[in-house]
């Protein structure tokens, strides 16, 4: 009995082990931004005359915030001046851009004319709005113009301009064109009025990297990696000549960083350690992503990457 | 000299003892006799040195073994043996420390490990210097394919053959040690093996050893060889564990050991101290 108790005890020791948990250093999560929505449709006001602006914030998940506190600004005073509780005063003929902000929110702004005559044109509304394309996309811009009643107002030649035409570029017919990755704006503007911006984001077609070991181990990885837009998703390829050190456990991942934990997003379980093979990220087509990992999982050690570019 | 007689004899005893479970030596059962040892080893390791020797950082690792280990004299020259393990290996959850994200959920592996059979035969003395040779066969009954490399065994059939010595001095000290070559299947690279004991005995009931014990791979196998009982990459490993061990005698038929080890030459192993304690019966 004393015999089989003492070997029990060591045979205890053998079930003792847990699974605990080990934290690792990811970035620190920053607040998704809200966002404010101006409400007024109104772009003009007359000389000396006041208009409310209204604007509601909205946190990021579309929820009311009802305690935000907004600040007002105007690009040019003497034209309009804005209070800090959003009454604007037309002081002089002219346009101004006035820009609402808070902290923790995306900023808004709203191009806005002080006239004289309401039959005049007031404004300009372009389409379509903000958006995101891949390089080498045309997008034909058409503009409207309005007077100070919102009625259109026919027969007005704009002129179309982009804040970077190495990104994004426009002729007169206001189609536009990406060049290559970036972010530009693009307006209209006639007789001394122009529109609001609207952010063109440029996005690339594929990035390529070279794979390389992870210098702090001598795992090997080699061959390259294409990240391709295909359709709505990601399309990951690594090329014939991909090779890697076998491990368990091996998973693929995009990252904004040699380390998984920068961001990263899991495509899935490595296939083959040679040889070409594809990956997918579904509903994703943000190229923005700088580099594709080889990465043991369980035990938590990246064995090489490639940077994209 | 009565005194010095009697201490001689109970270190001889000692030694036969002591040497029936170390394996490292030279020596061999007499005939009907043996021993069986029940022993736990725990190595629990959050640093890896990889196969070019760098240190890296990987999840935080457990190895929890229990094994039955055993031999038997046939005759006085030929003694058969047989370790028969059990694993519980462990790997931690991953979270980021600031996001909360679970990176890796954490896993565990209960099983049975590879067992070794072999026999050991008795091929004399030279002077006071005893030699044997050794055929040590792995029986790969471990799981070799957990998908988040928990394994338990390698999944290849093992022979190990080696030639070992032991050595008494006058006094309370004995050396032991043991070479050989593991040749290994399943592209995995066959290795030297080697180790190395000295034993001084503090009194009738406690011995001390230092314990040495190395591998070195032929790197005669595929490097993308997965599996193996260090719970790990157990190919192509190198290492030369080192520790002290304590024997302590309840009586003559049963005893206690307790050892840690550390290591150096490390390539293809865990870097942590490996605990191990057991209780060992004789049997006559």
């Amino acid at each position: 009995m004393k015999h089989i108790l003492s070997i029990s005890l060591f045979a205890f020791i053998f079930f003792t082990g847990c699974v605990e948990t080990d934290f690792i250093n990811d970035p620190p999560v920053e607040p998704e931004l809200g966002y404010i929505v101006i409400q007024n449709t109104e772009q003009s006001l007359l000389l000396n005359n006041t208009l409310q602006l209204e604007a509601s914030a909205f946190d990021a998940s579309d929820n009311p915030v009802a305690n935000a506190v907004l600040t007002y600004k105007s690009s040019n005073e003497t034209i309009a001046s804005i209070t800090s509780e959003g009454l604007i005063t037309g002081n002089s003929i002219g346009q101004t851009e006035i820009t609402i902000m808070a902290d923790g929110f995306e900023t808004a702004s709203r191009m806005i004319s002080v006239i004289e005559d309401p039959n005049q044109l007031a404004s300009i509304s372009i389409s379509p709005g903000s958006a995101s394309f891949s390089v080498g996309t045309q997008i034909q811009f058409t503009a409207r113009g309005l007077n100070g009643n919102g009625q259109e107002i026919s027969g007005i030649n704009f002129e179309w301009a982009s804040t970077d035409p190495s990104i994004v570029s426009i002729n007169n017919s206001g189609i536009a064109e990406t060049i290559k990755p970036g972010t530009a704006s693009i307006y209209a503007s006639a007789d001394g009025i122009q529109s609001d911006n609207i952010t063109v984001e440029v996005t690339g077609q594929s990035k390529t990297g070279t794979f390389q070991r992870n210098p702090s181990t001598s795992y090997v990885v080699q061959g390259t990696a294409t990240l391709t837009i295909d359709g709505n998703d990601l399309l990951l390829q690594f090329s014939d000549d991909f090779q890697t050190s076998n491990g368990p456990g091996l998973y693929v991942y995009l990252s904004n960083g040699t380390s998984i934990s920068a961001g990263g997003v899991q495509l899935g379980r490595l296939r083959s350690t040679t040889g070409s093979q594809s990956y997918r990220l579904t509903g994703s087509t943000n190229l923005d992503f700088t580099h594709v990992i080889i990465h043991c999982l369980p035990f938590n050690v990246s064995f090489g990457f490639a940077e994209l570019n | 000299m009565q005194l010095n007689k009697n201490f001689t004899t109970v270190f001889i005893i000692a030694l036969v003892f002591l040497f029936e479970i170390t394996q490292a030596n030279g020596w061999t059962q007499k005939k009907g006799n043996g021993y069986i040892q029940f022993s736990s080893r725990v190595t629990v390791a959050d640093e890896f040195y990889e196969p070019g020797g760098n240190k890296v950082d990987i999840t935080t690792f457990g190895d929890y073994s229990f094994s039955i280990f055993a031999n038997y004299g046939l005759t006085d020259k030929l003694t058969v043996f047989g370790s028969f393990p059990f694993k519980r290996l462990t790997l931690n959850r991953i979270e980021g420390k600031n996001s909360g994200f679970e990176f890796f959920p954490g896993d565990s592996k209960n099983g049975i490990s590879d067992f070794t059979v072999g026999v050991k035969y008795g091929l004399g003395k030279i002077g006071s210097t005893s030699f044997a040779a050794s055929l040590a066969l792995g029986i790969p009954v471990g799981d070799n394919e957990q998908p988040n490399g928990l394994y338990t065994g390698d999944g290849e059939f093992n022979q190990h053959i080696s030639i070992g010595f032991g050595h008494s001095f006058k006094g309370p000290i004995y050396i032991a040690g043991k070479a050989g070559y593991n040749f290994r299947s399943n592209d995995y690279s066959d290795e030297v093996r080697y180790n190395f004991e000295i034993g001084y005995r503090v009194n009738k009931s406690i011995l001390l050893m230092l314990k040495a014990d190395g591998v070195e791979t032929t790197r005669n196998g595929a490097d993308g060889t997965l599996g193996g009982t260090a719970g790990l990459f157990a190919n192509n490993q190198n290492y030369l564990a080192y520790g002290p061990e304590i024997i302590y005698s309840f009586s003559d038929l049963m005893g206690l050991n307790l050892g840690v080890y550390s290591g150096t030459r490390t390539e293809n192993v865990v870097s942590a101290l490996s605990y191990k304690a057991g209780i060992f019966y004789k049997i006559r």
